[in-house]
């Protein structure tokens, strides 16, 4: 039972900020997410968490106890690597076991032959063993237990270094990109699975990803991190639908979201190439960025409305529920897609001047400075 | 043009084959003939023996001495010149500075000629005028008799100690004494090989990832002896097994020192194999039986390799 607090977590290397002062209050059995772009020093904070890198200025609390001058190995966490970090020289048993014969053995129950002398040890070996064997089984990596790493697929590798972790039952998990090295169908399958199983275990997972799609799909809550910095922290779907920052806007969602140039004029009213969207802002002036998901772009044309934008597809991209037409408005080089259904999509052929609507409800704005500008309807 | 590209193949790997040959394989062959005879440089012919080389190789005294020397050297220096070897590799990489500085000065003894290294070491453990028993003998009386001679510890008698001894008589004659001769040219052995295996352990640190070691910290390994355990020496196996048969073959090829100082002496104790051929067949001009030592070492050597090849190598690599 432990909820994880950092506060003003600081972290250079060199000259070069990785970490500009991080504030995040993970409670206790929450699935987080820390997303984000490469080298955004998503990594850098999980390390920092576990205790694999030191800090420069702030504080990691577990349990209300400040983890600064504690090592890595004391604080009771378990660390899943994206290489999986497994021993190649033990057999999947002998690395499941590893952790535990390190927490409950003593330093001399643990010695090679002199190690066999102890009777202590004989008993300690076979609830180990129980433990391993139960997780094994949880995990459906029973009949593997006697391989080495080496003979193991990269799905199956996966599992035993999550076994690996969870015999000790840590106090929290922390998962660094567990599933890059898998291929995509196996993935999206073990997505379903961590999510499943850390509704069984109800221990607190800290999950890095640079995949916004895992994010949004595992996570309680996400914290969304780009240079040094957590822009946005909250469940993944007040992420999506109500990001208050540009860079959160275009990271989360597949694929990004469209953004068009767009005016506020002096009424207030907001506009993008020339065609009003039906929203305004009072406080706002000038030039502002339109942003538009792709499924929020109604593919025309609708009705007799005037205010659409003309939209030439250049391409098609067919994922057999949906389409995505990509293509440009009023002939600008920026490439805009839009989701249509395959049905509408089939009557559309490359090359095609059709028209598109953006869904005025579902229409952000974005400042020069990629701050959120509320907008009103109107 | 078929039928001329098949033999394309053996035209390129002539060369090598032959040289091979040439080179490495017939010399053996004329040794093992040679091992069988008599023959002697300069004489016009040479006797069959048969097997008389062999016998008395396995018979006389002298011989069984020479296998016992070179095996102790062995036993001496393979073990301790890696122990070392393999510490002062992990401290050297543990370090955050004077890494090269320390790996220039262990690797020295290694680039520096051994026979030269050999009359240098001669003259410092000279008995009486050498380095090492004059600093002995300025001990004597002083602080240094009064610590290394353990008295101070409760239940030894420091008058009975090695050093004590060593000031009322006289210290060692490091290499005229039976019982001193083998262990210091096995020093010398140790002190010019383990920079030689540091420098191949460093190599072997640099190819343990990371991960592993951070793996083994979440785990709960927080003392350095369990990561060694857990990490640094499985890690090391295959660099131990090229370790251990390189230095075991090095340790029985070992002549230059026994060559400048021992010359086998005193009674045999440093009679090591490489010696003995070189006595035998060249000084004493009996090629037959030098031929037959260097028979019986080439297959030391090839049983190190065999064993190192079929029974070692499979245990240590992992993937």
């Amino acid at each position: 039972m432990a909820d994880i607090k950092l506060s003003d977590i600081q972290k250079s290397y060199g000259d070069i900020p990785v970490l500009k002062g991080v504030d995040l209050q993970i409670a206790d059995g929450e699935f987080l997410t820390l997303v984000g772009p490469s080298g955004c020093g998503k990594s850098t904070l999980l390390r920092i968490i576990a205790g694999l890198e030191a800090l420069d200025q702030g504080e990691v609390l577990i349990g209300g106890r400040s983890m600064n001058d504690v090592r890595a190995s004391q604080r009771d966490l378990a660390m899943v690597f994206q290489s999986y970090a497994l021993y190649p020289h033990l057999s999947v048993q002998q690395n499941m076991e590893t952790p535990l014969r390190l927490r409950d053995m003593s330093f001399w129950e643990r010695f090679p032959v002199l190690g066999h002398l102890f009777p202590s040890r004989r008993l300690k070996t076979v609830s180990i063993q129980e433990i391993v064997n139960e997780t094994a089984t949880t995990l459906k990596i029973d009949h593997l237990l006697e391989r080495k790493p080496g003979q193991l697929s990269g799905g199956q590798r996966q599992r035993v270094a999550l076994g690996r972790a969870m015999v000790r039952k840590p106090v929290a998990f922390l998962m660094d990109e567990p599933l890059s090295n898998l291929d995509a169908a196996l993935r999206v399958h073990m997505r379903a699975e961590l999510a499943e199983l850390h509704r069984s275990l109800k221990t607190t997972f800290i999950y890095v990803t640079h995949d916004q799609a895992e994010a949004l799909t595992m996570s309680d809550r996400m914290a969304v991190m780009m240079e040094g910095n957590v822009l946005q922290f909250g469940t993944p779907d007040d992420i999506y639908k109500d990001p208050r920052d540009k860079r959160v806007a275009a990271f989360v969602g597949s694929p990004k979201m469209n953004f068009l140039p767009g005016e506020i004029d002096v009424q207030g009213r907001v506009s993008a190439y020339g065609i009003p969207i039906h929203k305004s802002n009072h406080t706002e002036k000038g030039p502002i960025e339109i942003g538009v998901r792709p499924e929020h772009l109604e593919v025309g044309p609708v009705g007799r409305n005037a205010n659409q934008w003309p939209f030439t597809v250049t391409h098609k991209e067919n994922l057999g529920s949906d389409f995505f037409l990509h293509g440009h408005i009023n002939g600008s080089d920026q490439r805009i897609v839009a989701r249509a259904t395959p049905e509408k999509a089939q009557q559309i052929s490359i090359g095609a001047e059709i028209k598109v609507q953006a869904n005025p409800a579902m229409t952000m704005a974005f400042a020069a400075d990629n701050r959120r500008i509320e907008l009103v309807e109107g | 043009m078929a039928v001329s590209s098949k033999n394309t193949g053996f035209w390129f790997v002539a060369p090598a084959v032959s040289l091979m040959f040439l080179l490495l394989i017939a010399p053996v062959l004329v040794a093992a003939f040679l091992s069988f005879t008599d023959y002697s440089l300069g004489n016009q012919g040479f006797s069959w023996v048969g097997l008389e080389n062999y016998i008395k190789m396995f018979s006389r005294s002298t011989y069984s001495k020479m296998i016992s020397a070179s095996v102790t050297y062995v036993l001496l220096v393979v073990p301790l010149s890696i122990g070392l070897g393999l510490g002062a590799a992990l401290l050297i990489n543990s370090v955050r500075h004077f890494g090269d500085f320390y790996k220039t000065i262990y690797f020295l003894p290694v680039m520096a000629a051994l026979l030269a290294m050999a009359i240098v070491w001669e003259f410092t453990l000279h008995p009486t005028i050498g380095l090492v028993n004059e600093t002995l003998a300025d001990g004597c009386g002083a602080w240094t008799e009064t610590v290394f001679s353990f008295g101070w510890i409760p239940g030894i008698d420091g008058g009975q100690s090695w050093y004590s001894k060593g000031c009322q008589d006289s210290f060692p004659l490091w290499f005229g004494d039976k019982s001193y001769s083998m262990g210091t040219v096995a020093f010398i052995g140790i002190w010019q090989a383990f920079g030689f295996n540091m420098v191949l352990y460093l190599a072997g640190l640099t190819s343990v990832p990371r991960e592993l070691y951070q793996a083994a910290e979440m785990d709960g390994a927080y003392r350095a002896w369990d990561r060694f355990r857990l990490v640094t020496w499985p890690m090391l196996g295959p660099t131990t097994v090229f370790v251990v048969t390189i230095t075991t073959i090095r340790s029985f090829q070992v002549f230059d020192t026994v060559e400048a100082i021992t010359h086998g002496g005193p009674s045999k104790s440093t009679y090591v194999m490489m010696y003995a051929i070189y006595e035998k067949g060249i000084q004493q001009n009996l090629m037959g039986i030098g031929s037959a030592i260097t028979l019986v070492f080439l297959v030391f050597v090839l049983l190190l390799t065999l064993v190192q090849r079929y029974f070692v190598e499979r245990k240590v690599h992992y993937a």
